[in-house]
């Protein structure tokens, strides 16, 4: 008889509220984490990312740094578009052809004006950033989300770079094109749907 | 042999009930004092301003810094006393939108008059503080928690402050400040534009 009426007073605990605690730590740590590996597990974006940070390396001062402060502002714009449900027609489609075109200046050694450089690497952005933008109001928590995915991208243009550097010598250049040439491959791969 | 079964059970029992609802609280057991200085840690609003204040601010050079702390210090302290009459903090756009300007003023790469310095960071100051309002906390609580929170902002604030003003020698680095304060007012632009957004549904 005891025993039937603790398992009442378990079940009728289990049943109470839990905690509420505004600015807890698991809603930022999740955010942050879902967000900082969204680009790392797409193909597509890792392709594109390390590509803009090849084709700056590759073009020299002052694009190795332009090209990495724009992108990150360009795709925000791309990704408060997203946010507020502004549709971009062929967001995957434009992925795709981001490291297409993007590896091919690398592999064919490309050197345009800074200005045009930038404005193309701009138009990609808007497509990087829509599509993580749309990812934005579902997010545990949306700040640390798109800080996470900033920074995630911001990193692999510096690996890109960190790669690119290495054009200073004759043999880097070969290796460094050669990337461009994968990178653009596997664009066409994406857009085919092959990869 | 009845106790060994209760006690486990009574403990079970015990950790399952329900507890205190604690705003702006984020760390249970731990003193008033320690959860106020851990506050700025688990607000990213929090975090994104103080890294753009401190950023913009130590890019500017040695003389800017210290009165830029000073200020910065002062405003905070007197944003949460301003808590004590003003409650309700002033909302996680407002700390974005500032945010967002300070980001795009490091990724531009501008050298602000000292005076806008000066205004940048008692304004920084006032909005941190003033945000790290307590609701729910009162008496000794409130104020330990307060004071937490201000030394917390403060150190914080201190972080970027220093580090853009060691690494503004070699070109490099200002490049990597510039990258920093980039990535800053993309974060806050994607939120802000979601925060903007009218309630679905």
């Amino acid at each position: 008889m005891k025993f039937g009426r603790l398992t009442l007073v378990i079940c009728a605990v289990l049943m109470c509220s839990t905690i509420a605690q505004a600015h807890e730590g698991g809603g930022i740590t999740g955010g942050f984490v879902s967000g900082f590996v969204h680009p790392i597990l797409g193909w597509d974006h890792v392709a594109a990312m390390v590509a803009v940070g090849l084709w700056g390396a590759f073009l020299g001062n002052p694009a190795i740094w332009v090209l990495p402060v724009v992108f990150p502002l360009v795709m925000a714009f791309g990704g408060a578009l997203g946010v507020m449900g502004i549709p971009i027609p062929s967001i995957e489609t434009g992925i795709a052809v981001s490291a297409i075109v993007l590896g091919a200046m690398v592999a064919f050694a490309v050197r345009p004006p800074l200005w045009i450089a930038a404005v193309m690497v701009g138009i990609f952005a808007i497509f990087h950033g829509h599509a993580h933008g749309t990812e934005l109001p579902s997010a545990a928590n949306p700040l640390a989300y798109s800080a996470g995915f900033v920074i995630s991208t911001g990193m692999l243009h510096l690996s890109g770079i960190a790669f690119g550097l290495l054009v200073r010598w004759p043999a880097g250049k070969v290796a460094v094109r050669t990337c461009g040439v994968i990178i653009s491959l596997a664009g066409v791969g994406f857009l085919t749907g092959l990869l | 042999m009845r106790s060994l079964i209760a006690i486990p059970m009574f403990l079970v029992v015990s950790s399952m009930a329900p507890r205190l609802a604690l705003a702006h609280v984020p760390f249970a057991g731990l003193n008033d004092l320690y959860n106020g200085l851990l506050h700025p840690v688990v607000v990213p609003a929090h975090l994104l301003l103080l890294a753009a204040a401190g950023l913009l601010l130590g890019k500017q050079g040695s003389r800017a810094v210290p009165p830029s702390f000073l200020l910065f210090c002062l405003f905070t302290l007197t944003g949460l006393v301003a808590t004590t009459f003003f409650a309700g903090g002033i909302g996680e756009r407002y700390l974005l939108g500032v945010a967002a300007v300070i980001g795009l003023l490091i990724a531009a790469n501008l050298r602000i008059p000292f005076i806008l310095c000066f205004i940048l960071a008692a304004l920084t100051g006032f909005l941190l503080g003033f945000d790290s309002t307590q609701t729910v906390l009162v008496g000794d609580a409130k104020f330990f928690s307060l004071l937490g929170s201000g030394l917390g902002l403060c150190f914080l604030f201190l972080y970027p402050l220093a580090f853009a003003d060691y690494f503004s020698d070699r070109n490099w680095q200002k490049i990597g400040v510039r990258i920093v304060g980039s990535w800053v007012a993309a974060s806050a632009i994607l939120v802000l534009a979601l925060s903007l957004q009218p309630p679905s549904g």
